[in-house]
């Protein structure tokens, strides 16, 4: 049962990487980021849980709880509390698992922190609920940082070297970023990628998260408008390159300028993509649940 | 009530206001516009000192502070570490993107380059 559970949790956490390429371009992004978001939280959740069944038969061992180690591993079964050092390993693991967990959120948080703007610093100008803060910079920079006052900052290169729909399409993307609370899915994909971003796979799926916000971000600001697009594609274009070098990637622009030049994405059939994978956690955990119930029910009678 | 940050940033800018001058928790709260308490003074004091924007010295049962650096001081050292910070989230965000297959890719460099 617990390599049921290990398998699975590896595959809710690696699969978004694969589909991203396959059907994620095609869809809307607020939906493949939702989605990609349960996924990842719901695998890493199920790793955990894996984690402990693996170390929780030897631990109660150690405390003398014959018993209730040997229920244990009768619910939970064992992937490699069998091996020698198996339990430890699982020990070790989950202890990285949980510490770079914690790390990579605490990190995130750091980050927003520092890149909050006082007074002191740059023109700071109301932008809705929040605020738009110019900084005085040659280097191209905007970014949306949540936190009360909501901020938008922009460097001043940008803003002259921008058109002023261009702008306005920039300062919209931004804005939809916090509207939006993309920071929630982001600490999430942070949690993910400081426990586990050392595996390829699952590295990829946090950047098919982030590619997913980016894009959903685009499509908030661009809406239904042609001139719109066009703006926004404008102004990633402008950014592009800084005093003559190419200063983003084309994995993460040429999504977003492709996906801004045809006309919005599909919405159709999301329905089907939710009422499948609700279909597949609650199979998963009614069986994992069901032979829980089994087992504590012959304890009962005594088998 | 005015959050930490709002008042963080009023003690600063009356600090700098005195230029080189010490003051206590007391005094900052005297010349400040906002009612705020002496005891909700001396936390977010003792605050910036910790996180080194004030530096401070023994005066009577107490301690007086001043800022660490100059507002333009302070404004610049603030600026190269957002523009460090900024340029980090950069590389983050390209230390995941492994996400197309190598012909999708080569064919969107194309797309890129004829833009």
């Amino acid at each position: 049962m617990n390599t049921l559970r290990l398998v699975l949790a590896l595959g809710l956490l690696a699969w978004p990487a694969t589909m991203w390429s396959v059907i994620g371009r095609s869809r809307r992004p607020g939906f493949w980021a939702r989605l990609i978001f349960v996924s990842l939280t719901a695998g890493f959740v199920l790793l955990l849980i894996a984690l402990v069944h693996e170390v929780l038969p030897e631990g109660l061992l150690l405390g003398g709880h014959e018993s209730a180690a040997e229920m244990c591993l009768r619910i939970g079964g064992h992937f490699l509390a069998g091996l020698p050092g198996g339990s430890w390993f699982a020990a070790g693991l989950f202890a990285l698992v949980v510490v770079g967990g914690i790390r990579g959120v605490a990190q995130a948080y750091r980050r927003w922190r520092m890149l909050h703007v006082e007074p002191v610093v740059g023109t700071h100008l109301a932008l809705g609920s929040g605020e738009m803060v110019v900084l005085p910079t040659r280097r191209h920079l905007a970014i949306g940082v949540p936190g009360r006052p909501r901020q938008v900052i922009v460097s001043e290169s940008v803003v002259e070297r921008l058109r002023p729909a261009q702008l306005a399409g920039l300062l919209r993307h931004e804005t939809a970023h916090l509207e939006l609370g993309h920071h929630r899915f982001l600490i999430a994909g942070a949690a993910v990628d400081g426990a586990l971003g050392h595996l390829r796979p699952i590295r990829r799926s946090v950047g098919a998260l982030r590619l997913s916000l980016e894009r959903w971000a685009d499509e908030e600001a661009a809406g239904d408008s042609r001139g719109r697009r066009e703006a926004l594609r404008g102004a990633m274009v402008a950014l592009g390159t800084e005093g003559g070098r190419q200063i983003w990637d084309a994995d993460f622009a040429a999504p977003r300028l492709r996906a801004l030049t045809c006309p919005g994405p599909l919405g159709a059939g999301d329905v089907w993509w939710w009422l499948a994978l609700g279909a597949g956690v609650s199979v998963t955990f009614a069986s994992l649940t069901g032979t829980l119930w089994m087992h504590l029910a012959r304890l009962a009678a005594g088998g | 009530m005015a959050r930490p940050a709002t008042i963080e940033n009023a003690v600063m800018e009356l600090l700098w206001d005195e230029g080189e001058g010490w003051l206590t928790p007391g005094e900052v709260r005297a010349r400040l516009t906002q009612d705020l308490a002496q005891t909700t003074v001396a936390t977010v004091m003792v605050r910036l000192w910790r996180k080194g924007r004030l530096q401070r010295r023994p005066r009577g049962k107490g301690y007086e502070y001043r800022p660490t650096l100059g507002r333009e001081e302070y404004a610049a050292a603030r600026m190269s570490e957002i523009l460090e910070v900024a340029a980090d989230r950069t590389v983050a965000l390209h230390r995941f993107l492994e996400l197309l297959p190598e012909g999708d890719r080569e064919g969107l460099r194309e797309l890129l380059e004829e833009e």
